[in-house]
């Protein structure tokens, strides 16, 4: 592209000296004429003025195409570079992923076929309690597990969120109220895609840093809205909070780039943290996309995800 | 599919040095109503100023219609937008005819202006959306709920893609309430997005279809129906501070201070009417009286009356024994009547002098030889004296009053009239645009003023804010005549 580019400078250089000597030309031709049709002198400084000013205007405009070439080669330059980057840093991300996975595998259909097994003792022992947290856990374990999609479908990703959050009611018992409230039309955000372990940690987080220290009962929801083209997930609780300062730092820590540097970074429950999400949904969908949180000190944390609109039929 | 019409990222915008808006998110699509609430400083008005055009972004992003706004820019896309804030933007010369159809947006300053035609399409309008109204009327004859009515129609007319409205339908009754309500289903119905800002949840009513709630120019949680707790609302807003509650004080004394009768000279219809005992007001010294009006206006007019602002002929007003007919506010004020507005957004401070300069200026100004000898001292002492009861730190003392916050400036503003100690206080819906925290600083004001034996009339459409205080409410019909509805007293509460 730079030979090119070069060439080009060659060319237009060869073009002024043209230029030049058809300016050349034509002042030799009239001082020709002179001789036979002589011209007055004001004539003949128009005349020249004139040739002098075409000479110019034609090398300012060349002169500025090619500068404009210029800039926009560089620009092109740059978008490579950073395209570049943003799919090294990708390919680590689901590097980590997978590496997380790995440590974690367990033959599934070994975990699936177990699983089965005590959930048939457990209705054999008419306990149906056990038995449907064996089956949500199976559920559960068949959707994170599968090697299948990076991307599902809203709806999938709530299913799973559902299951999740039926398994954490055992534990906790009533102690938080679970609720989804969509506010556009099924067809709208149904079949709209969603990288997949995008919910999951950020109610996670709600359950163990909102809920777990909280006394009351306390509440969960999730929002979905969409706008012609973005999807938007808020996860909002009324948990313990966290202090303005904790805030400014989490969202500093989102605002900055994931380093390239391969670490794995945990936050010691699944190994994905909310910032990981954040960064991932940047390098999926640009800048614009990704977390933003907002908190208050003992009233509760709201998380909005904001990500491109893809219905599944696109993507397919 | 709804469009977005606005979408703001970490959009950070302020007036002066202060900075209104801080990281502040927030999109709405077409033919939304978003409801934004917080208290005073949370960052409305900047929203405002910044929709308006009148200030630029500082950082962050804006886009309008998928086109994007710099940091740096005002604003430019003003033309799609109409925001309507605590002041009319009508020309009050023109009639409600001009100030839709000329000054209008749309309209090319090359174009005609066809009188006839303007009509027209003015009666055409007004006999759909507000029948009651003329083109023909001059907006200076109109209340201030119906120029807001004539500003949101002039928004149908522009086909605005977004109507900002920063707390300006305070105040009003709930009839005009309803008709703009009303009006704003119509925006809602042709796809126009509403931004209603407000400190008082209540004023959405089921209009809006979220909630987002502002603290320190930031967004920290978004409401919806389904999860929307008043009580959970009001701890974001102002955390788990709780106020002292008030217990209500009475120092009335039997002194008449102000009285209202009617006038001797009856027409010829009151002659035949001949009312039972014609009607009386009757104010005492340190007494807190209320007066209702759901409409605002019997209520409003009476103490415009009492400022000089109205005249009424058909009534016979006593001050301390004597006919009391102020030609205006100066004459009222100098018959000791002191009085609070509505609206506190611009305060009769002075800027670029402390607090202390601030408090003795009234009483000085007028003689400028003693507040030359003797100002600055006075301005010490009031300063060391009033600084403690206002709250303000003593670094922030010397400071020039815009630098503080909005509640101590409207304390130092009360404090003033605490100072001048007038004989009545007229109070013309002093809460309306109040939150809490400045609900409870006036309300401490005017138990101070009642202390010392100033008598409180208290203009209100708002029952709570009023038992909240006073020790008498008169209720006011809504006819021409005034007349005493039914009086409650503390004794029968």
């Amino acid at each position: 592209m730079k030979g090119n580019f070069d060439r080009k400078y060659v060319l237009g250089s060869v073009m002024m000296f043209l230029v030049n000597a058809v300016m050349i030309s034509l002042i030799s031709v009239c001082a020709w004429m002179d001789q036979k049709h002589p011209l007055s002198r004001s004539q003949w400084w128009a005349v020249t003025i004139a040739c002098v000013i075409l000479g110019v205007f034609v090398v300012v405009i060349y002169l500025e195409n090619a500068n404009r070439m210029k800039r926009n080669m560089e620009k092109i330059n740059e978008e490579l570079q950073r395209s570049m980057e943003r799919e090294h840093k990708e390919a680590l991300l689901r590097q980590q992923f997978q590496y997380a996975e790995l440590q974690n595998q367990i033959n599934p259909h070994f975990l699936y076929n177990t699983l089965e097994t005590i959930r048939g003792q457990a209705i054999i022992d008419d306990n149906y309690q056990i038995a449907d947290m064996t089956e949500t856990l199976a559920k559960y374990f068949r959707y994170n597990i599968s090697k299948n999609k990076d991307d599902v479908t809203l709806v999938q990703e709530l299913e799973n969120i559902r299951n999740y959050i039926h398994i954490q009611q055992y534990r906790f018992q009533d102690r938080f109220l679970f609720e989804i409230y969509p506010h556009v039309e099924y067809e709208e955000y149904a079949r709209c895609l969603i990288p997949k372990m995008t919910l999951q940690p950020i109610v996670e987080n709600a359950i163990f840093h909102g809920m777990e220290q909280k006394i009351q009962q306390g509440h969960i929801y999730i929002h979905i809205d969409t706008t012609d083209r973005k999807l938007i997930v808020r996860v909002a609780d009324d948990g313990m909070g966290m202090t303005e300062e904790r805030l400014a730092e989490l969202n500093r820590s989102l605002k900055e780039e994931m380093e390239v540097s391969g670490n794995l970074q945990t936050n010691g429950h699944n190994g994905i943290a909310v910032k990981n999400v954040n960064n991932r949904l940047k390098m999926l969908y640009g800048p614009e996309y990704g977390l933003h949180i907002s908190s208050t000190l003992n009233l509760g944390t709201e998380v909005e995800i904001v990500i491109p609109k893809i219905p599944y039929s696109e993507r397919v | 599919m709804k469009r977005e019409i606005l979408q703001m990222q970490e959009a950070v915008a302020g007036v002066r040095e202060t900075v209104g808006l801080d990281q502040f998110h927030f999109y709405i699509k077409e033919g939304e109503t978003v409801g934004l609430l917080g208290a005073s400083g949370s960052g409305k008005t900047v929203l405002y100023e910044y929709l308006n055009g009148t200030i630029p972004l500082t950082a962050g992003r804006v886009l309008f219609e998928g086109k994007t706004c710099s940091p740096g820019e005002k604003f430019p896309f003003v033309e799609s937008v109409i925001c309507l804030g605590r002041n009319s933007t009508l020309i009050p010369g023109l009639s409600i005819a001009e100030n839709i159809f000329v000054i209008n947006r749309k309209r090319r300053f090359y174009e005609p202006v066809w009188m006839p035609g303007i009509m027209y399409r003015a009666r055409i309008m007004l006999s759909r959306y507000a029948p009651y109204m003329s083109p023909e009327t001059k907006v200076e004859q109109l209340s201030e709920a119906d120029r807001r009515i004539v500003e949101l129609l002039r928004a149908i007319e522009n086909e605005v893609k977004l109507v900002y409205i920063d707390n300006a339908f305070q105040g009003f009754g709930i009839w005009e309430k309803k008709r703009l309500l009303d009006l704003l289903d119509v925006l809602k119905d042709k796809n126009t997005s509403v931004i209603y800002a407000s400190h008082d949840a209540e004023a959405y009513g089921t209009h809006a279809d979220r909630l987002i709630v502002l603290r320190r120019g930031r967004n920290i949680r978004t409401f919806y129906e389904k999860d929307y707790s008043e009580d959970y609302c009001r701890r974001l807003l102002f955390g788990d501070v709780k106020l002292p509650k008030r217990r209500k004080q009475l120092y009335s004394t039997p002194k008449e201070v102000i009285g209202v009768r009617r006038s001797a000279q009856k027409t010829g219809a009151e002659k035949e009417a001949d009312t039972a005992g014609a009607t009386v007001l009757s104010f005492h010294e340190g007494e807190v009286v209320g007066l209702y009006d759901m409409n605002n206006r019997n209520n409003l007019g009476l103490l415009k009356i009492l400022l000089g602002e109205e005249e009424n002929p058909g009534l016979e007003i006593r001050l301390e024994g004597k006919i009391y007919r102020p030609k205006n506010s100066w004459d009222a004020i100098r018959n000791g009547i002191g009085y609070l507005l509505r609206d506190f957004s611009d305060l009769p401070l002075v800027p670029e002098l402390n607090v202390g300069e601030n408090l003795s200026l009234p009483v000085l100004s007028h003689n400028e030889v003693r507040f030359f000898l003797h100002g600055k001292k006075i301005a010490r002492i009031l300063e060391k004296e009033q600084g403690d009861a206002l709250g303000i730190p003593e670094e922030l003392r010397k400071e020039r009053v815009r630098n503080l916050d909005y509640y101590a400036r409207i304390s130092v503003y009360l404090k003033r009239w605490e100072l001048f100690c007038p004989k009545i206080m007229l109070c013309m819906e002093p809460f309306a645009n109040g939150d809490i925290f400045m609900k409870d600083i006036i309300l401490k004001t005017l138990e101070e003023l009642a202390k010392r034996g100033t008598t409180i009339l208290i203009a209100s459409q708002n029952m709570n804010d009023l038992r909240n205080i006073c020790e008498k409410i008169y209720i006011m019909n809504n006819t021409e005549h005034m007349e005493i509805y039914s009086v409650m007293r503390e004794d029968k509460v």
